[in-house]
């Protein structure tokens, strides 16, 4: 398998925080769509400021393409479209004034998608960014990501704050841009049930560390949670379960074998879990 | 690097506006008076003015964080920092511009005073180019948010400068004066010195700044 973008081992840490990045790994295969989730502060940004090089990771390594970026790989950045959570252009330009901006930057960059994607998206080409609406101002910065045609977009919580009709929109465009199979999407979000309609695999952060990567399909179709009671949870084998959560009457596990659990504890009833559902568990579940 | 240098001047074009204003405005006031050192205060003005704009294009980097999303772009951190500098050489270059307007003006009323034009020149040079060799590593080190009081710092110290030049070059000739030509000259070549150690700090806090 060819991966977009592998990270290994990276770590960071700031002098006067307690927080640090532990050991964050995992990897994005060409053609497919990553979902980083994780809590608030769980080192989602810092991950992907690290692997921007925006900050100086203290160890590990990133490979976007096979290669460790380093600041004079302009032709590395060439391939990276980046979104990040806030409009990053001045208020005082226009989208036409934007377009002269980037293309005075991206050697590939290609003028008449960004008009379509700018006309597609509704997006007055001279109104003043300072006036459009958020929605407008995060598909006009994906307009700029997609424009130069990179190989992978890099997207952290672009999709915050947007409405249901403006974010289902921008999720096509997601899609379509992983039609062509050599493009790849790591994206960042706290609305699960966005990278639940668009993405192939799911990485969860908590507190510095990637807890789990898995398969989305997986995490949906194979992934279960088991409504237990305080008996059967006793004589439930520890082996069985990847974490639990007490409720009032209940006990919620979830396990990685929906079907096998089943068979094994034909008396408690398990169902599919959300995204939401399974972070809950592995973030604030106890092992 | 061409896109960054037209960024920043679109993030200026409100107060590059403004500065024109101002610099033609102040075309007049030497024609209302006699003092010869009035031209010279107004063609130092008109250099200056534009310079002063370089606090603008910083905060509007910081407020919109153009300044974290730049490094994901093919450019080198040295890229941006030559782009910012070419700026605000380009700035000045148009306060030198703008200053063409007082010498057409008066040169065509033949009221043109040649030392006032030198020592007016000189002195707006040596301010505009200290204050930006001052000003920007400072920003780029400490945040745009105090960029106006670091506006007025480095205008303040460059002043300083030239008085502290001139001081010195006083110890070995007392016959000269703070608007000599000498001090002018002395000034703005150690402000152009001051200029490139500007460039080689900023580049290097730059190259270590986490976004």
């Amino acid at each position: 398998m060819t991966y977009s973008l592998e990270i290994k081992n990276l770590t960071k840490s700031y002098p006067h925080s307690g927080f640090r990045l532990d050991n964050v790994s995992f990897a994005i295969p060409r053609g497919t769509i990553i979902g980083f989730v994780g809590e608030n502060g769980a080192g989602k940004t810092t991950t992907m400021n690290a692997i921007l090089n925006t900050v100086k990771k203290d160890s590990g390594s990133v490979t976007f393409f096979g290669r460790e970026m380093k600041d004079q790989d302009t032709d590395l950045r060439e391939q990276l479209g980046v979104v990040f959570d806030a409009v990053n252009f001045s208020g005082v330009l226009t989208p036409a004034k934007l377009s002269k901006v980037i293309a005075g930057v991206y050697r590939q960059w290609d003028q008449e998608i960004y008009l379509n994607t700018v006309a597609r998206f509704n997006i007055p080409l001279n109104t003043k960014i300072k006036q459009l609406s958020r929605g407008m101002t995060m598909k006009l910065a994906l307009a700029v990501a997609l424009s130069h045609q990179p190989k992978l977009l890099i997207l952290d919580e672009a999709t915050a704050g947007l409405d249901p009709i403006v974010r289902d929109e921008i999720l096509d465009v997601f899609l379509e841009f992983v039609e062509d199979e050599s493009r790849s999407i790591l994206m960042s979000s706290h609305i699960t049930s966005d990278l639940e309609k668009i993405a192939d695999y799911i990485t969860f952060i908590h507190q510095g560390k990637v807890i789990l990567t898995e398969k989305k399909d997986h995490l949906i179709y194979e992934y279960g949670i088991a409504r237990c009671k305080s008996e059967q949870f006793q004589q439930m084998d520890p082996a069985d379960r990847l974490a639990y959560r007490r409720r009032d009457y209940q006990i919620d596990v979830l396990v990685n074998d929906r079907r096998a659990f089943e068979r094994k504890y034909r008396d408690v009833i398990v169902d599919r879990g959300t995204i939401d559902e399974i972070m809950l568990l592995l973030i604030k579940g106890e092992q | 690097m061409k896109g960054l240098v037209i960024n920043n001047f679109y993030s200026m074009q409100d107060n590059i506006k403004l500065s024109a204003g101002i610099a033609l405005a102040v075309v007049i006031i030497p024609l209302l008076a006699t003092d010869p050192k009035i031209l010279s205060m107004i063609i130092a003005v008109q250099t200056f003015v534009f310079a002063s704009n370089i606090g603008t294009s910083l905060q509007m980097d910081e407020t919109s964080k153009w300044n974290k999303w730049e490094l994901t772009l093919p450019v080198t951190r040295t890229a941006i920092i030559n782009a910012k500098y070419l700026s605000f050489i380009l700035l000045i270059v148009m306060g030198l511009a703008s200053s063409l307007v007082t010498l057409l003006l008066h040169g065509s009323l033949g009221r043109l005073d040649a030392a006032a034009l030198v020592h007016g020149y000189l002195f707006g040079l040596q301010l505009a180019i200290t204050t930006v060799a001052i000003v920007y590593p400072l920003i780029l080190k400490l945040g745009a948010e105090k960029s106006d009081v670091l506006l007025l710092t480095g205008a303040g110290l460059s002043i300083g400068i030239k008085m502290a030049i001139w001081y010195l070059l006083y110890l070995f000739n007392d016959a000269i004066s703070f608007n000599s030509v000498t001090v002018g000259i002395v000034s703005t070549l150690v402000a152009v010195l001051m200029f490139a150690v500007s460039y080689g700090v900023s580049a290097r806090i730059q190259r270590n700044k986490e976004f």
